[in-house]
């Protein structure tokens, strides 16, 4: 009896925390139906600037700075309103720009911002947790109910969630702004016609959200007793996953789903079998039921995505000088193959001669990643670039083709079976087919449920189901080895000529890449990349002239899947030791801004753009001040996304439009 | 020629046969109860007030949007609750009130993606080029190409479809629609913002296709043009058909001339 007390009031504790977050999605989503992912960030900072002003120090950059040392009851309330402030800023100058952007356009800007902001704080705090200072909440003793405990921070959090989304319901209710609020929920466009000022009814909807999330993250921090650059990322998840259990868009359900999300993760993690390990699938695992079943939520009426016509990434162009110049300038080429395959046969020359002048084993290996990461950019961005359908859960492929042929060679074959594995060099060539075919395979099942869901939910969807298999792999420890990953897999070799230096795996992934390109180039230039491609430009015309979407769509999510897995053998092999680590969403966040970086739905563009990336990545190590701080690459990299989708939504290089007919 | 459409005896053969079709949006009753039968080769104009209904009737048939009661026949098979793809794939092919087209694809690939349906090469048959695929694919470019130059767009094939102006979208649209070698073509106000010039080769092409024995059914506000290109037109207003028959009955008919004066007046 006292343990389930005690839950309950770690449950409701947690819940009121996702609560407050959850409404900060909801109360954008609401009126932009947009994913604001930079919430999770927010609520990051709300933790440092409080836990920094408390303290008479803190190293900011490496410096030492002294700090004021103010009072928590003022410090929170000044780091509230400090991120309210960059939740305005970040609406005005990155989000505001896209208003009418394609859909996909605003979501991976959100993206972008938030990895961004996750940077900019490791840099500024570093990558330690930086420890709570204690204050009077925390000094004070626990009070005993029944036989279970609950501390002045759990019962501060929960009263203060409680007044707070009071106060926010008779704020919605009943002032003018937010019965505006309420109006632009409805139908944005009809309430500008009807006079709400519309911005800034936008602006207070960010700032009021950005607000709560910082609450929300004050607290989260209080309770654990840290302030961490990472911390904000699952609570974030999390809570966007409580504001689409409610009904996203419902404000009273955002309160609803976090707390019924604190429950079921509370509740879970003690009771499930292997429950604590799997404590972060709980949420995810009901994310998906929840879509599959019921997706406008548990209070919701509206079903995802009104704003369907709009196109997933079509660039209307802005008419610059410089625009219209390129525009002649391609028109002058379109059509003109021989350029084309100049420049093919130019980036073909380049992919060789870097082979020659390698100046170190150092720079082939570099180069290795060029290679992996441009394989699963232009496997991703079939899904992405070509059909239009955000995938937050493709690094999930590479880990079933990773983890299929490490398992396969070294806990089979060499430890279940004693094979000497050099004796069977030729499986991974057959791995590298059937570890792609695994791939795709679950591309359609994970595609399945996700066919009747567009832009946003379906990237948390396909989020969802990534981070499932990633805490699958690490939990499944019998399997995967969990945590310590599998080690000893053999490098690829030849008739028992081992390909093992850098150089030969350049080589080798070289190879890989270009069968890649020309596959791609196949399926693309047919009527199957017209599909595609007019299921992302108009869903419901594609429908209308005969395409039947839901199955383009999966044929999408295994092609891509697909290459996925292919790249996921290759990498475990040229590797030779893979972990839990390496398939994280970040890591796909980071394949999908190579794609934008480079141009999304081009055949270069992925290339491209992990070119730059991973030796821009390398140079800048050297830098000076980048030395100290190397996330403030990734920083820039966010960054300059936003910069792109804004003014230059077609990617760093611009191509031409990719033909789709065969020649 | 089968000019004759309205001549034809009751009892010949149906092509789309309507019954008892109604649907309501929440508390609006935005089709009710509609009877409708078009005959092979008709050229039927629809018309009606702003909100009678027309486009609704459009997307019921074309499956965007499901009937609340009644049925859908087409050459006798029933398509009512088919999806809009498996719709088209039996010859149905509209074009939208509001332009929808594939902006970023060129003119020609627009309309090959109306030729989707022919296309039978599988995966295999795409990676090796097999002749197969090949000739399927040329063929589809050849007829696009002809349709094309029927609508007049032949010079403009390797641009981009948001580049065109915006009768040539309008035409764009009817080009993809014509791809798909439709028996049922569903035309949603093809000439609207378009100039007399534009509207008049337009009037002519759609009179020619009839006349080559398509079957048309035509949402137009503009009633000269609807009146010279259909023999038959039916009159919906708050979702009901209050007349049906020839262009001249019509519009002698006194519960039109309310509905237009009332929604005017
Ligand atoms: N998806 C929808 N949801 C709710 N109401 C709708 C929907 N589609 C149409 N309506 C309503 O149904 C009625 C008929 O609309 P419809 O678009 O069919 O008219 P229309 O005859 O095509 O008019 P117009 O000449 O202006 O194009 C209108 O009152 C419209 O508001
Ligand atoms: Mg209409």
């Amino acid at each position: 009896m006292d343990i389930l007390l005690q839950f309950f009031i770690n449950a409701l504790m947690l819940g009121a925390i996702y609560a407050l977050a959850a409404v900060a999605y909801t109360l954008v989503y609401g009126i932009l139906e947009m994913i604001n992912f930079a919430f999770g960030e927010l609520f990051m900072f709300g933790a440092f600037l409080v836990v920094s002003f408390m303290l008479p120090q803190v190293s900011l950059f490496g410096v030492m700075v002294p700090m004021p040392g103010l009072p928590f009851l003022l410090a929170a309330p000044l780091a509230i309103f400090i991120v309210a402030g960059m939740g305005y800023l970040i609406e005005r100058c990155a989000y505001r720009p896209l208003r009418f952007a394609p859909r996909l356009a605003p979501l991976i800007t959100a993206i972008a911002v938030s990895v961004a902001l996750q940077n900019l704080a490791q840099s500024v705090w570093g990558a330690q947790e930086l420890a709570y200072p204690s204050f009077f909440l925390l000094e004070a003793k626990p009070i005993q109910i029944g036989g279970a405990y609950i501390s002045m921070v759990e019962i501060a959090v929960i009263v203060t969630a409680a007044v707070v989304m009071t106060a926010l319901h008779f704020y919605v209710k009943k002032t003018r702004m937010g019965r505006a609020m309420r109006a632009a929920a409805q139908d944005v466009e009809a309430a500008a016609l009807m006079g709400i000022p519309v911005n800034r009814v936008i602006a207070m909807a960010f700032i009021i959200g950005s607000g709560l999330a910082a609450l929300a993250g004050i607290f989260y921090g209080a309770v654990y007793l840290f302030a961490h650059p990472h911390m904000g990322f699952m609570p974030g998840l999390k809570a966007m996953v409580a504001a689409v259990l409610g009904g996203i868009g419902n404000i009273r359900g955002a309160m609803l789903g976090g707390i019924v999300l604190g429950f079921a993760e509370t509740f879970g993690a003690a009771y499930l079998p292997n429950g604590s390990a799997y404590r972060d699938a709980i949420a995810f695992g009901i994310l998906i039921l929840l879509l599959l079943f019921r997706p406008q939520g548990l209070l919701g009426t509206r079903l995802p995505n009104r704003l369907a016509d709009r196109g997933a990434m079509a660039f209307k162009g802005s008419a610059s000088a410089i625009d219209a110049g390129l525009a002649r300038l391609s028109a002058f080429f379109a059509g003109r193959d021989l350029v084309r395959y100049a420049s093919w046969g130019i980036l073909a020359v380049v992919a060789v001669s870097v082979f020659f002048i390698f100046p170190s084993p150092y720079w082939a290996r570099v180069f290795v990643f060029v290679l992996i990461y441009a394989l699963l950019a232009s496997g991703l961005n079939i899904v992405v670039g070509f059909a239009g359908l955000l995938d937050l859960g493709f690094v999930a492929f590479w880990a079933v083709g990773s983890y299929f042929t490490s398992i396969l060679f070294v806990e089979v074959l060499a430890k279940g079976y004693g094979v000497d594995v050099s004796s069977v060099w030729w499986l991974f060539y057959v791995n590298l087919l059937l570890g792609g075919g695994l791939a795709a395979l679950f591309g359609m099942m994970l595609g399945y449920p996700t066919l009747r869901l567009r832009g946003d939910y379906l990237a948390i969807m396909t989020l969802g189901f990534g981070e499932i298999i990633r805490l699958v792999a690490t939990n499944w420890v019998d399997l995967t080895r969990g945590p310590m990953g599998i080690r000893g897999i053999p490098v690829p070799s030849l008739f028992g000529y081992k390909l093992g230096s850098p150089v030969q795996l350049y080589l080798l992934g070289l190879v890989l890449l270009a069968l890649a390109v020309f596959l791609i180039a196949l399926m693309v230039r047919s009527y199957l990349g017209r599909a595609w491609v007019a299921i992302r430009e108009d869903e419901a015309a594609a429908e209308a002239m005969g395409i039947n979407t839901a199955r383009y769509k999966l044929y999408a999510y295994s092609a891509g899947g697909f290459f996925g897995g292919v790249t996921g053998v290759f990498f475990a092999h040229s590797q030779q030791y893979i972990s839990p680590l390496s398939f994280t969403l970040f890591e796909n966040i980071l394949i999908l801004m190579l794609i934008v970086l480079g141009g999304m739905g081009t055949l270069a563009g992925p290339i491209i753009g992990a070119a730059i990336w991973v030796v821009f990545l390398e140079v800048a190590r050297d830098m000076p001040f980048i030395q100290q701080h190397p996330e403030l690459r990734f920083m820039a990299l966010g960054v300059l996304l936003v910069v792109l989708m804004i003014f230059r939504p077609q990617g760093l290089l611009g191509q031409k439009r990719q033909p789709l007919m065969m020649s | 020629m089968p000019d004759q459409a309205t001549a034809l005896p009751l009892d010949d053969k149906v092509l789309l046969d309507v019954k008892g079709v109604g649907r309501r949006f929440g508390g609006l009753v935005a089709l009710a109860n509609l009877d409708v039968a078009i005959r092979p080769g008709e050229a039927l104009g629809l018309i009606g007030p702003n909100g009678a209904g027309k486009t609704t009737f459009f997307n019921i048939i074309a499956g965007a949007i499901p009937v609340s009661s009644g049925s859908i026949h087409l050459d006798g098979e029933q398509i009512s609750g088919l999806s809009p793809d498996r719709i088209a794939g039996k010859g149905i092919a509209r074009t939208f009130q509001n332009i929808r087209l594939f902006d970023e694809m060129s003119v020609l690939e627009n309309v090959l993606i109306g030729r989707h349906r022919f296309f039978r090469a599988s995966l295999f048959g795409l990676i090796f080029r097999t002749k197969k695929a090949h000739a399927e694919e040329n063929l589809s470019k050849e007829v696009a190409r002809q349709v094309l130059e029927r609508v007049g767009l032949a010079d403009k094939m390797a641009q981009p479809a948001r580049s065109l102006s915006y009768g040539d979208q309008r035409r764009l649209e009817i080009a993809r629609a014509l791809a798909l070698e439709p028996k049922l073509l569903l035309l949603d106000e093809p000439m609207a913002g378009m100039n007399p010039t534009e509207k008049a080769d337009l009037s002519r092409l759609i009179v020619e296709l009839n006349r080559s024995g398509m079957t048309i059914l035509l949402i137009e506000h503009d009633m000269k043009a609807v009146m010279g290109i259909s023999k038959r037109v039916i009159v919906l207003h708050h979702g009901e058909i209050i007349a049906d028959g020839s262009p001249d009955a019509v519009r002698a008919d006194r519960t039109v001339i309310d509905a237009y004066l009332g929604r005017r007046g």
